[in-house]
C-alpha cells in the first residue's frame, strides 16, 4: 500500500516540479505587473491569478504602440498554487522524515501551507463591498460595486420586501432562469457588460431595446461599449441586461434593466404585476445585507492648516445591533478600522462636500491566516537557523579546544587524530 | 520510514474542503430585505425610491426675508437660502425626512458634537430651544454656540424643526457665530412664515421627495451629491442639477419627457435641457440623429459639420448648428458632466432661431450645475 502511495506521489513530489513551479510563478507575477498598465488590479487579479488558467497577450511586454499581437496561455495563479500546495504536501508524505532536528523545516513548510490555503481561501470566500452612509443615514446594507446582480423584488408587503438577486455570472452564462420565489421564468436575451444608454430614435441595428419599462418610458436603447480598463479614474462599466420575462408561455414583455437606472430610481423603477404581487426590477450592485446597522453621524475631513492636503478623514458612526445587544457610537479612521462580526469597516472614501461618508467593508474567513502563517514561518526560520548556529557554535568550540591543546593526552589504546571536529581526517589517519 | 504522511492528509483535505465550497458562488438567493429607507445609498443622483405613496405630500410655502435668495433643492435638500448672497458659505439648508427622525433630542446632541459640545439631556436642550409658532401649529428652534479655541470665531448652528405634511422639516443655519447672529431673526422670519399646502408641484429641479421618510435621523447637511469614491469613483457630476437664468419672454412648460430636465417655450421655438449617462452613442451618432430630425442625410465623419468649441460652466462644451432643408433649424450646446451628457437644444423655425440666437446664448452663458 505504502510503496503504492509512493509510486503514485513521488513524480508530483518531484523537486523538479517544485522549482518549475516557483519559475512559473514568478512569471505569472512578472506578467500581472505589466498588465497593470492597461487594467485595474482588480480585473488582473481575476485574470490572472484567481483563475485556473489565463492567456497572457505578448503585447503586455512591449511598448504599447508597437502593436504586438498574439499571445500564450499560461496557468494561472490558482493551478500554479494548487499544484505547489500538492507538490509540497506529497513531498512531505513521502520524503521528509518527522525528527527533532527538522522541526524548522517543517514549520516553514506549514507556514508555506497556511499562505497558500489562505489566498485560495481569500480568493474564494473573502468579500469586499462598501457601504456609502450620509450624515444622520442608517444603512444596513454594503455592497460589492465590482458586480451586479438582477434583483426582482417583491414589494408587495408593506412591512419588507422579498428579493430574488440572480448573480452576474448566471446573468452572462444562463439564457433561462427560474425560482421557485418567482411566480415567471427570465429569459437573459443579452447581457452587456458595459453600455452607453441612447435614445432609441436613430439608435442603430446593434442596440438593445425593451418593449415595457422604463426602457420605453424614457425612450431608451442600449448600445454595446467597451469593457472599462479600469485604470482611468472616470471609467466605470455601466452593464445592461436585456430580459423577457414569461409566465408559462405568456410573454409578459422584454426589459431593458440598466445599473443606470438604479442611480436614477423615480425614472428608473421597472413595475411587473404577477398573481397579485408586485416586482420591481433593479440590475444593481450585489448588496449583502447586514443584520446591524450604521448610522453617520458625523463625517470629518481635517486639512493641514491653510491648506488644501487632506490631515485625516474620519466617520462617527453609530452601530446598531440589537441581536447583540449593541447600540454605540464608534469611531473609524484612517488605518483604524471597526471590527465587527468578523467584518472589518475601513474609511476608504467620503462623498462630495463631505456629506458622506463611503466605508469598505471587508469579509474575509481567513485573514488570520498569513499573520500565523508568518509568525509560524518565523519561528520555524528561528529553530532551523538557530539549530544551525549551535552546531556551528559547537564546532568552533572544539576546533579551538584543539588548536590550544593540538596533542591531548592519548588515552591508552586511541589512535592519535588529527584535530578534534575533523573525523574524516581521523579516518584517514587510522 | 517515518513520513509526514499526519501534516499532509489534513492539507489534502483541507484542499479538497475549500474546492467544493467555492463552487456555489454563482446560487440565485432569496431572502427578505427591509424596505429601502433612502435611494440606494451608491446612487448618485438624488431621488426617493417610489414605494407606493400615491399622495402627493404636503409642501411648505414660505416667506424669505429681505435680501435673501431661494436657490432650488437638489438630492434630499428641499431648498437652500443665502442670506448674503451670491455668498454660498453662509447658507439654510430645508430638508424633509420621515416622522421617525423627529426627535429634538438625538438631533441636538448631533448638531452639539459637530460643533465641539458634550451632549445635552432634556433639561440641556430645554436651554437651547424655544418653541415658535408656525401657522396653526408651533416649531421648535435650536440654538447651539460652540466652544471657541484660542485666537477662532466660535461656531453656531441655528435650527428648527417643524412638523407639516406627514413629514418633520429641518432648517439650518451653520456658520461663525457672528455671522448667524446677523441673520438670526430673519432665520426665525423664515419659520415663522411657513405654511403648507398641497403639493402643487416641486421647485424645479427637485427630485420626488415621496418615498423619503424613513430615516432615522435629519441629515446634518440633507444634500445628497454624487457619491465621490463610491463605484470606483467614477459617477462624478452624476449628482448636478441644472440651473439658469431664463431670457426674457421665455416661458417654462412642463414637460413629461423622461431624462428631459427642462422645457422652455422661446416664441415659437422649443428649448430643452436633457441629460443622459455616458457619451451617448458618441457625438457621430447625435449629429446624424439631429440631422435627421430637420431633414439632412446622415454623414460619415465630422469633419464638415459645424462643430464650435465653447466653455459652459466653465467647462468644455461643443455647439451645433443646424439648418434644414425644409426651413427647420436647431442648435444644440453639448456639455459632458463627469460621468453624464448634458444636451441644450433649441429648436423651430430658421427664422426664430435667428431671432432667438442671442437669448440661447444668453442662456447658454448663465447655465450652471450644482450640486
Amino acid at each position: 500500500m505504502k510503496d503504492t502511495l509512493r509510486r503514485v506521489l513521488a513524480p508530483i513530489a518531484s523537486l523538479k516540479l517544485t522549482v518549475a513551479l516557483l519559475a512559473m510563478s514568478m512569471f505569472l507575477v512578472f506578467a500581472g505587473t505589466w498588465a497593470q498598465l492597461d487594467r485595474g488590479i482588480w480585473t488582473v487579479l481575476e485574470q490572472y491569478f484567481r483563475t485556473w488558467w489565463t492567456v497572457i497577450p505578448l503585447g503586455i511586454f512591449l511598448p504599447r504602440d508597437w502593436n504586438v499581437h498574439g499571445a500564450i496561455p499560461f496557468p494561472g495563479g490558482w493551478t500554479i498554487g494548487g499544484l505547489m500546495l500538492v507538490n509540497l504536501l506529497a513531498a512531505h508524505t513521502i520524503r521528509f522524515r518527522w525528527t527533532k532536528d527538522r522541526i524548522g523545516i517543517f514549520l516553514i513548510h506549514f507556514s508555506l501551507i497556511m499562505l497558500l490555503v489562505g489566498e485560495f481561501a481569500t480568493g474564494l470566500f473573502a468579500v469586499e463591498s462598501r457601504m456609502t452612509i450620509d450624515e444622520g443615514q442608517t444603512v444596513n446594507y454594503a455592497e460589492d460595486v465590482r458586480s451586479v446582480e438582477l434583483a426582482i423584488v417583491d414589494v408587495t408587503d408593506p412591512s419588507q420586501n422579498r428579493v430574488i438577486a440572480i448573480p452576474q455570472r448566471a446573468l452572462e452564462h444562463k439564457k433561462t432562469i427560474s425560482h421557485p420565489d418567482l411566480p415567471f421564468t427570465i429569459q437573459v436575451d443579452r447581457f452587456l457588460p458595459n453600455a452607453d444608454l441612447v435614445s432609441d430614435e436613430n439608435a442603430g441595428p446593434s442596440a438593445l431595446h425593451g418593449n415595457r419599462g422604463a426602457a420605453v418610458s424614457a425612450g431608451v436603447a442600449a448600445l454595446p461599449k467597451a469593457v472599462a480598463r479600469g485604470v482611468g479614474r472616470d471609467e466605470a462599466d455601466m452593464p445592461v441586461a436585456q430580459i423577457t420575462l414569461k409566465d408559462g408561455v405568456t410573454d409578459l414583455g422584454t426589459y431593458l434593466t440598466a445599473l443606470w437606472f438604479t442611480f436614477m430610481p423615480s425614472r428608473g423603477t421597472q413595475i411587473v404585476d404577477v398573481g397579485g404581487h408586485r416586482y420591481e426590477l433593479w440590475l444593481r450592485f450585489v448588496r449583502h445585507y447586514k443584520p446591524y446597522s450604521m448610522q453617520l453621524v458625523d463625517f470629518k475631513h481635517d486639512k493641514y492648516l491653510g491648506t488644501e492636503t487632506p490631515k485625516n478623514f474620519s466617520s462617527l458612526v453609530r452601530l446598531i445591533d440589537p441581536e447583540k445587544n449593541l447600540d454605540h457610537e464608534v469611531l473609524i479612521w484612517m488605518n483604524n478600522p471597526l471590527r465587527h462580526r468578523g467584518e472589518t469597516f475601513y474609511q476608504a472614501s467620503f462623498k462630495k462636500g463631505d456629506m458622506g461618508t463611503v466605508l469598505q467593508v471587508v469579509r474575509n474567513p481567513a485573514w488570520l491566516l498569513p499573520y500565523v502563517a508568518c509568525t509560524i514561518g518565523a519561528l520555524g526560520m528561528s529553530i532551523h537557523f538557530g539549530q544551525n548556529l549551535l552546531r556551528f557554535l559547537r564546532r568552533q568550540r572544539k576546533t579551538a579546544a584543539h588548536a590550544a591543546h593540538p596533542h591531548p593526552a592519548r588515552e591508552p589504546g586511541r589512535p592519535a587524530v588529527a584535530g578534534a571536529g575533523a573525523p574524516h581526517a581521523a579516518r584517514r589517519v587510522r | 520510514m517515518r513520513t509526514a504522511l499526519p501534516l499532509a492528509a489534513p492539507g489534502f483535505a483541507l484542499l479538497a474542503v475549500l474546492w467544493l465550497g467555492g463552487c456555489n458562488q454563482d446560487d440565485i438567493k432569496s431572502y427578505e430585505a427591509p424596505k429601502d429607507s433612502a435611494p440606494a445609498a451608491s446612487a448618485p443622483m438624488g431621488g426617493g425610491m417610489m414605494t407606493g405613496n400615491a399622495t402627493p405630500p404636503s409642501l411648505p410655502h414660505w416667506t424669505a426675508p429681505s435680501g435673501w435668495e431661494e436657490l432650488p433643492g437638489s438630492g434630499m435638500r428641499y431648498a437652500t437660502f443665502l442670506p448674503e448672497p451670491p455668498d454660498t458659505s453662509l447658507a439654510v439648508r430645508v430638508t424633509p425626512l420621515g416622522m421617525m427622525a423627529n426627535d429634538p433630542l438625538s438631533n441636538a446632541n448631533r448638531w452639539a458634537g459637530q460643533i465641539g459640545l458634550p451632549p445635552m439631556d432634556e433639561a440641556g436642550l430645554a436651554k437651547v430651544s424655544h418653541k415658535i409658532p408656525v401657522g396653526d401649529s408651533e416649531g421648535l428652534i435650536i440654538d447651539l454656540l460652540g466652544n471657541a479655541e484660542e485666537g477662532q470665531v466660535a461656531d453656531r448652528i441655528l435650527a428648527a424643526i417643524v412638523e407639516g405634511g406627514d413629514r418633520v422639516w429641518f432648517l439650518m443655519l451653520p456658520g461663525p457665530k457672528d455671522r448667524v447672529q446677523k441673520h438670526a431673526k430673519g432665520f426665525e422670519d423664515l419659520v415663522k412664515s411657513i405654511r403648507f399646502h398641497g403639493a402643487t408641484g416641486m421647485p424645479m429641479g427637485h427630485p420626488d421627495i415621496s418615498g423619503v421618510g424613513d430615516g432615522m435621523g435629519a441629515p446634518a447637511d440633507g444634500g445628497m451629491g454624487s457619491m465621490g469614491g463610491g463605484m470606483a469613483g467614477s459617477a462624478g457630476g452624476a449628482g448636478e442639477h441644472f440651473t439658469y437664468t431664463a431670457p426674457a419672454g421665455w416661458k417654462e412648460v412642463p414637460s413629461d419627457v423622461q431624462f428631459r430636465d427642462l422645457t422652455l417655450q422661446a416664441g415659437s421655438a422649443e428649448v430643452t435641457v436633457t441629460k443622459f449617462p455616458g457619451s451617448v452613442g458618441g457625438l457621430l451618432m447625435n449629429v446624424n440623429r439631429w440631422r435627421g430630425q430637420v431633414g439632412l442625410s446622415p454623414v460619415q465623419d465630422l469633419s464638415q459639420q459645424p462643430l464650435t468649441d465653447r466653455k459652459v460652466a466653465g467647462g468644455a462644451a461643443q455647439r451645433l448648428d443646424l439648418v434644414g432643408s425644409d426651413g427647420k433649424a436647431m442648435a444644440v450646446v453639448i456639455v459632458p458632466r463627469g460621468a453624464l451628457t448634458w444636451f441644450l437644444k433649441i429648436s423651430g423655425s430658421a427664422e426664430e432661431l435667428k431671432a432667438q440666437g442671442e437669448s440661447f446664448d444668453r442662456f447658454v452663458d448663465s447655465a450652471g450645475f450644482t450640486e
